[in-house]
């Protein structure tokens, strides 16, 4: 013996630094990940450095493999171990085969980077079919089950309810009328736990299928849920409120009907019920629908505007921006509260809650606060002025025109025209053209004569109701309906003293 | 060893050594470690290996694989050593890895009789399966808790001597005979297969060289 070997223990020679651990192949050293792979593993690659002894046995077993895995594919892992290990204990083989499911999941700290899953080609999917059609086949028959049953105990219900004598004797005899009671006198034990009648636990009947059954395993149904149920209003609740006992204003019924009866009950308040988010929703998406056609009419008054036309006026604009403002925040603040019902966090009710949010914010900043904003009074006033002036100049040529035109051809019609525009010579009021055409000669002395005026002065009157109803579309029509109007009232008037002009 | 191919797989001895000398010899064997589940199998190879005992060991998966090489006298010793796991699911794969391994230690916690059982049964095997001259050693570990111990020193001792196997007490936690049931079951392997070191050195000149050579 030389000294101590041990002494330079905490400088271990090359390679023994890393401890490997899992399920190593014990002659390449590879992770194998789990006990099938690895007995596997064992079986394949290193079966030829068995000795020449067990080679021969190796064949053997391998032949007697094969015929055991045509039979039993299950227990092919189980083949390969006694394959390689002939002489391992068949239990020991067993164990291995069992235990694979549970150690698959086992991997140490430390791993080899050899890693068997990547080397292995990817499975593809076998052939599918769909079970849908048989999976409703079954379904189907076992709803419409339950749904006939539900209805049967519904319609017992009923006619149990319609009119239950408040008298107990009665009452037991309408019950007993309405639903047979099965008879008891074989029955000794409790059919749903087993336990046996005697004085002390009697037997009890259900009052919607007539079943037998022991006080403890009985339900009880409150006559103010199962009138609902059978949908009877509960006018005679009064009497019902008279029974003393707690029990007697209840039915007695069994675990399945009530189960029965509870499942409608759940489907159809399921299928009522509407969860807060979707009325919030709702909401937004109403007001949403809302805003649109005065989102577009605002940038028509706006653009109407600027183009120095007459027909909306500046404050329409601010209203109208007002009301979608208003509308804007309305969204905003439902958009919030939606937010703030509650949900689990990182489910997908979370998921919609942020999704409405956003597009609920996205929709307002792309939509409202992109709108155009209200143009300057001054720039308005101006447009309306060069408008003005437009329309003055172009009314003084087609006038020029006109009576140049009036010149040329007037001798030979003269006498036509002149009866024609003597017609409409009487009224000549020109109140209702107030904005730049010719100066308010006459007062409404003579308006209520001419149905014309008449009628612009209550297109005035609903273009102010309007107005104020923010009634935008209807401004319009109405404005432009004025306007033809009044062009009208001035032509006539125009005709009516050109004639004059010329007399 | 003719009869088991692997067994005393000796490196050519000049690819190993750093400093290239080719006066040592050295040998390569492969130890496993077989046992009930937490009698310290794992604990036992970290001492061995790395000094280290951790209070709470892991539960080892499937296999644990380590090296150590040790000098005796003037032979290079590398141990390869697959620590098995204890638990009865991994049970199956215990044949893969005993099998041609020169040496084994059989491990039973001192405080629990069922695993000194299940120790022999392991022997058993061991005597059954594995190559005929496997070097076997016995670990009673734990030793440091023998005042509460259930398996007697001596019980062990003779089942030991009547089976033909090392026998010590250990205590990974206190490194209580860790060294020295490996250094043993290293001294009774053989270690004239070695084809280019037939004549064994004297003792006296080698121990700097010794250190100088395998381990740095």
């Amino acid at each position: 013996m030389s000294g101590n070997p041990f002494d330079d223990e905490d400088a271990p020679s090359a390679g023994s630094d890393e401890i490997l651990e899992g399920f190593l192949c014990p002659i390449c050293r590879a992770d194998l990940k789990s006990i099938d792979f690895l007995t596997e593993h064992f079986a394949r690659q290193h079966a030829e450095e068995e000795d020449a002894l067990k080679s021969v046995f190796k064949d053997i077993f391998s032949k007697a493999k094969k015929k055991i895995l045509n039979n039993f594919e299950d227990d092919r892992n189980r083949g390969a171990l006694a394959g390689v290990m002939p002489t391992a204990s068949a239990a020991s083989a067993a164990g291995g085969a069992s235990a694979a499911g549970a150690a698959g999941g086992g991997a140490g700290a430390f791993r080899t980077q050899l890693n068997i899953y990547s080397n292995m080609a990817k499975q593809s999917v076998g052939a599918e079919r769909s079970y849908l059609e048989y999976f409703q086949s079954v379904r189907n028959p076992r709803l419409e089950r339950y749904a006939s049953e539900t209805n049967k105990l519904i319609i017992r219900l009923h006619r149990l309810l319609k009119d239950l004598p408040t008298d107990a004797v009665q009452r037991k005899h309408h019950e007993q009328q309405t639903v047979p009671w099965l008879d008891g006198s074989s029955v000794k034990l409790c059919p749903n736990c087993a336990k046996s009648f005697h004085i002390a636990r009697r037997q009890h009947h259900c009052r919607l299928c007539g079943g037998i059954m022991c006080h403890d395993c009985s339900r009880f149904l409150q006559l103010e849920n199962a009138m609902q149920l059978a949908s009877l209003s509960s006018t005679r609740g009064e009497p019902l409120q008279q029974m003393r006992h707690h029990e007697d204003r209840a039915i007695r019924v069994c675990q399945h009907c009530l189960w029965l009866l509870d499942t409608r009950q759940d489907m159809h308040e399921s299928r009522t019920c509407r969860p807060m988010l979707v009325h919030v929703y709702e909401e937004i998406r109403q007001l949403q629908k809302q805003v649109s056609p005065d989102l577009d009419m605002y940038v028509k008054i706006v653009n109407s505007l600027l183009d120095g036309e007459s027909i909306f006026t500046i404050a329409d604009a601010g209203a109208l921006r007002g009301k979608i403002g208003q509308v804007a925040e309305k969204i905003d603040l439902r958009s919030k509260r939606i937010l703030t019902i509650h949900s689990e966090p990182g489910s997908r009710d979370e998921a919609l809650k942020k999704a409405i949010r956003l597009s609920c914010v996205q929709a307002i900043k792309e939509r409202m606060l992109s709108l155009p904003p209200l143009p300057d009074e001054a720039l308005i006033s101006q447009m309306q002025e060069r408008r003005r002036m437009e329309t003055e100049q172009r009314i003084l040529t087609e006038q020029r025109m006109a009576m140049e035109a009036y010149e040329r051809y007037g001798a030979a019609n003269q006498t036509g025209i002149n009866t024609e525009h003597r017609s409409f010579a009487q009224g000549s009021d020109l109140q209702s053209l107030n904005n730049w055409s010719a100066p308010q000669a006459s007062t409404t002395i003579s308006s209520v004569d001419d149905p014309l005026i008449e009628q612009i002065n209550i297109i005035k009157g609903y273009i102010k109701q309007a107005r104020q109803d923010m009634n935008f579309d209807v401004v319009e029509t109405l404005e432009l309906n004025l306007r033809e109007l009044q062009r009208e009232v001035y032509e006539r008037q125009r005709r009516s003293s050109t004639p004059q002009l010329d007399s | 060893m003719a009869t088991t191919p692997r067994s005393g797989g000796s490196n050519s001895g000049a690819a190993q050594r750093p400093n290239g000398t080719s006066q040592n010899k050295s040998c390569q064997f492969k130890l496993v470690l077989l046992g009930e589940s937490a009698v310290g199998k794992s604990s036992l190879v970290l001492r061995f290996v790395k000094g280290q005992f951790h209070e709470y060991q892991e539960s080892t998966i499937g296999a644990a694989f380590l090296t150590q090489t040790i000098c005796i006298e003037d032979t290079v010793v590398k141990f390869e050593i697959w620590d098995t796991a204890g638990q009865e699911r991994y049970h199956s794969l215990a044949p893969m890895y005993y099998r041609g391994a020169q040496a084994a230690i059989v491990v039973y916690d001192i405080q629990n009789q069922d695993s000194f059982q299940r120790a022999k049964t392991w022997v058993k095997e061991l005597h059954k399966q594995a190559s005929p001259n496997i070097v076997i050693a016995l670990a009673g570990n734990k030793a440091d808790l023998s005042n509460i111990r259930v398996v007697e020193f001596d019980e062990a001792k003779q089942y030991a001597e009547e089976n033909g196997l090392l026998f010590m007490e250990t205590s990974a936690k206190t490194g209580m005979n860790v060294n020295d049931i490996f250094l043993a079951i290293a001294k009774k392997l053989p270690k004239n297969d070695n084809n280019q070191g037939s004549v064994i050195k004297p003792n006296g000149n080698e121990p700097t060289q010794t250190t100088n050579n395998c381990c740095k």
